[in-house]
């Protein structure tokens, strides 16, 4: 898991972590709760792919129950059973994808996908989260 | 002794099909599948064939899937279904087995039941009876072809090289390439009379198989003598597939040595390791025998050296020629496989003298080449890694096509989907959406009308505009390659 936040974005295999089938989450404990400025996210970017039902949560607490906000959501049928998103899905570029948090105060951020339009498992390359 | 030898070609045969028909529709539609597909369409609908000189093919595929659809009960497009179409190479793929027997003489009895069986297990073969192109057909009629071939010259009959050539003619209207396999069987043919210093009569056996192929060609091309511009459309063809041979205006070019890797081993990109090397390596071997007189009992030097030669410059010819896609290998694999049955046969009489030893041996070619067919038509059948898929209709495909189907079953009405996608990245869309009544297909952004509304969009990233009150998703049509489907918010799903 550790290359989620190696700082190596490169799509290269060696550079990603490869999750099961279906809705998976990775989550980051920023140790304090902090003001989020933005999530920078990157996915599998060596094929044109987009990942299914992205969503981004923070959260006080880590199994987020208190004061969970949604910043970011592209599930159009609710099928991660997270609620209804109206964000866009996006194909995955070697820039990564910058989700705006709009100043949120949390400790913990978790990032949920449901596999690609290329296949049902999940892979991560890199998250780089924005804050003070 | 006859029963014996009919009961098993029967379980030969009913090997064939068991390894054929298991999840048949498992893999997506090929876009040249659907291609093909919605060519029978027209012909099942209309009851119209044109041949396109510039691509498709020939007409047999078509004419022969349409007994199919007149068992099946199967009255139009939108009938069909991707087992109805891939059923007829699986047919195809058994039929052309049974046609190893026209052989019995030439390869002898045991000789042609090993030949029954590679063919029957051959992973190559295996995979494309189960592909809805016209490569199988093409096979069938090239066994039909050496079989009445090979009885026309020893029983020196009119008959049978009248046959030959009605052979001949079919390969032509299956598939442009029949001419290289004819060429290398020409040549091929031509050394032999060379060395044999022209003491076989040939002349008059030439003259009624040439005389029968181009009946038949003629036949074919002009829907039984009621289109003539079928005819002058295959004489165009045939600077469009020249050109296309030596590369121009295609993206189908690959190294020389291309079929010989598959030929032997092959790895993509480290995966896994596939290829023909058992079959190749007892083919050279069953070359080797014939060359240096030493063939099995029962079997004809002089036929096997006609193999051997054909096999040799038919993989020559198609290495050379920079335009290569994977079905190809086929024509040349025939050979290989057939001379393959000469070097297991000489293995086995030579190396495995006690009876066990032949069973066990035998046994362990069925084995191996069983799973490598397994391997190839299930386990990998859509998976960049198989040397035989090429440019395949993605996996995840299937995720677009369900999608429609819920917006169909929530849908009170019918859909009315705009197909927005250039041409190389329409197929195989029309066959997925042949139940759809109103379906409207666009090669460009400028010319789609604004007004009615539609249901559902499809179209490519590039083109995709942010349309109030639709949602858009993407999905893969083949790797690296994205549709995007943009629905209607009131179209029924997300009412």
């Amino acid at each position: 898991m550790e290359y989620v936040t190696d700082g190596d974005k490169d799509g290269a295999d060696g550079s990603y972590v490869e999750l099961g089938p279906g809705l998976q989450w990775v989550q980051i404990d920023l140790e304090q709760a902090r003001e989020i400025f933005a999530v920078a996210l990157w996915h599998y970017h060596a094929q044109a792919r987009a990942y299914k039902d992205v969503i981004v949560q923070v959260a006080d607490d880590a199994d987020f129950i208190s004061n969970v906000v949604t910043v970011y959501n592209s599930d159009h049928d609710n099928s991660a059973g997270l609620g209804i998103g109206k964000d866009k899905e996006y194909i995955e570029t070697n820039g990564g994808r910058l989700i705006d948090a709009k100043g949120v105060q949390a400790q913990y951020i978790r990032l949920y996908s449901n596999g690609s339009s290329s296949s049902d498992m999940n892979h991560y390359i890199e998250v780089e989260v924005f804050g003070r | 002794m006859r029963m014996r030898f009919t009961a098993v070609v029967l379980l030969l045969l009913c090997v064939a099909a068991m390894i054929r028909l298991p999840f048949l529709d498992q893999r997506p539609f090929h876009h040249d599948e659907a291609n093909q597909a919605y060519r029978f369409g027209l012909l099942l609908e209309q009851g119209d064939y044109q041949y396109d000189a510039q691509d498709h093919h020939g007409p047999t595929l078509y004419y022969l899937t349409w007994p199919l659809a007149m068992a099946a009960g199967v009255e139009s497009f939108a009938e069909t279904s991707i087992f109805f179409y891939r059923l007829v190479p699986v047919l195809a793929g058994c039929v052309l087995i049974l046609f190893v027997g026209l052989l019995r003489t030439a390869l002898g009895k045991s000789g042609v039941l090993c030949a029954m069986m590679l063919l029957a297990v051959a992973p190559a073969f295996v995979f494309y009876s189960r592909y809805y192109i016209q490569e199988i057909l093409l096979i069938l009629f090239t066994v039909f072809v050496l079989g009445a071939g090979w009885l026309s010259c020893s029983r020196r009959s009119t008959m049978w090289a009248a046959v030959c050539g009605v052979g001949m003619g079919c390969m032509l209207a299956t598939k442009e390439t029949a001419v290289l396999t004819l060429a290398a069987f020409a040549f091929s043919a031509g050394i032999l009379l060379v060395l044999d210093r022209f003491r076989f009569p040939f002349l008059r056996l030439f003259l009624w198989g040439v005389g029968g192929a181009l009946f038949t060609t003629i036949v074919w091309y002009t829907n039984a003598f009621t289109n003539w511009d079928g005819l002058v459309s295959l004489v165009e063809a045939v600077g469009v597939y020249a050109a296309r041979g030596v590369g121009e205006g295609t993206v189908h070019v690959h190294p020389w040595n291309y079929y010989v890797k598959m030929l032997t081993v092959y790895r993509y990109e480290g995966g896994p390791w596939f290829g023909e090397g058992l079959l190749f390596g007892l083919g050279v071997w069953g070359c080797f025998l014939s060359f240096r007189r030493r063939a099995p009992v029962g079997m004809h030097l002089l036929f096997l050296r006609f193999l051997s030669l054909s096999a040799f410059f038919l993989t020559l010819i198609y290495s050379l020629l920079p335009y290569k896609t994977p079905w190809c290998i086929l024509s040349m694999l025939l050979l290989w496989v057939l001379m393959a049955s000469v070097g297991l046969m000489g293995l086995l009489e030579t190396k495995a003298k006690p009876r066990w030893m032949r069973w066990v041996l035998t046994l362990c070619v069925l084995a191996v080449l069983s799973w490598q067919s397994v391997r190839v038509a299930f386990l990998y059948a859509a998976d960049v890694a198989n040397p035989y898929v090429y440019a395949q209709t993605s996996e995840q495909f299937t995720a677009l096509t369900d999608q429609l189907d819920r917006i169909r079953e929530a849908s009170e009405q019918e859909l009315y989907i705009q197909v927005i996608v250039p041409p190389d990245r329409v197929w195989p869309l029309p066959f997925y959406l042949r139940k759809d009544p109103l379906v409207g297909y666009w090669p460009a952004v400028t010319d789609v009308p604004e007004e009615p509304i539609p249901d559902v969009i499809i179209t490519v990233p590039e083109w995709s505009v942010d349309r109030v009150g639709f949602r858009s998703s993407f999905y893969e049509l083949r790797p690296d390659c994205l549709l995007v489907m943009q629905q209607r918010d009131g179209s029924g799903l997300f009412d």
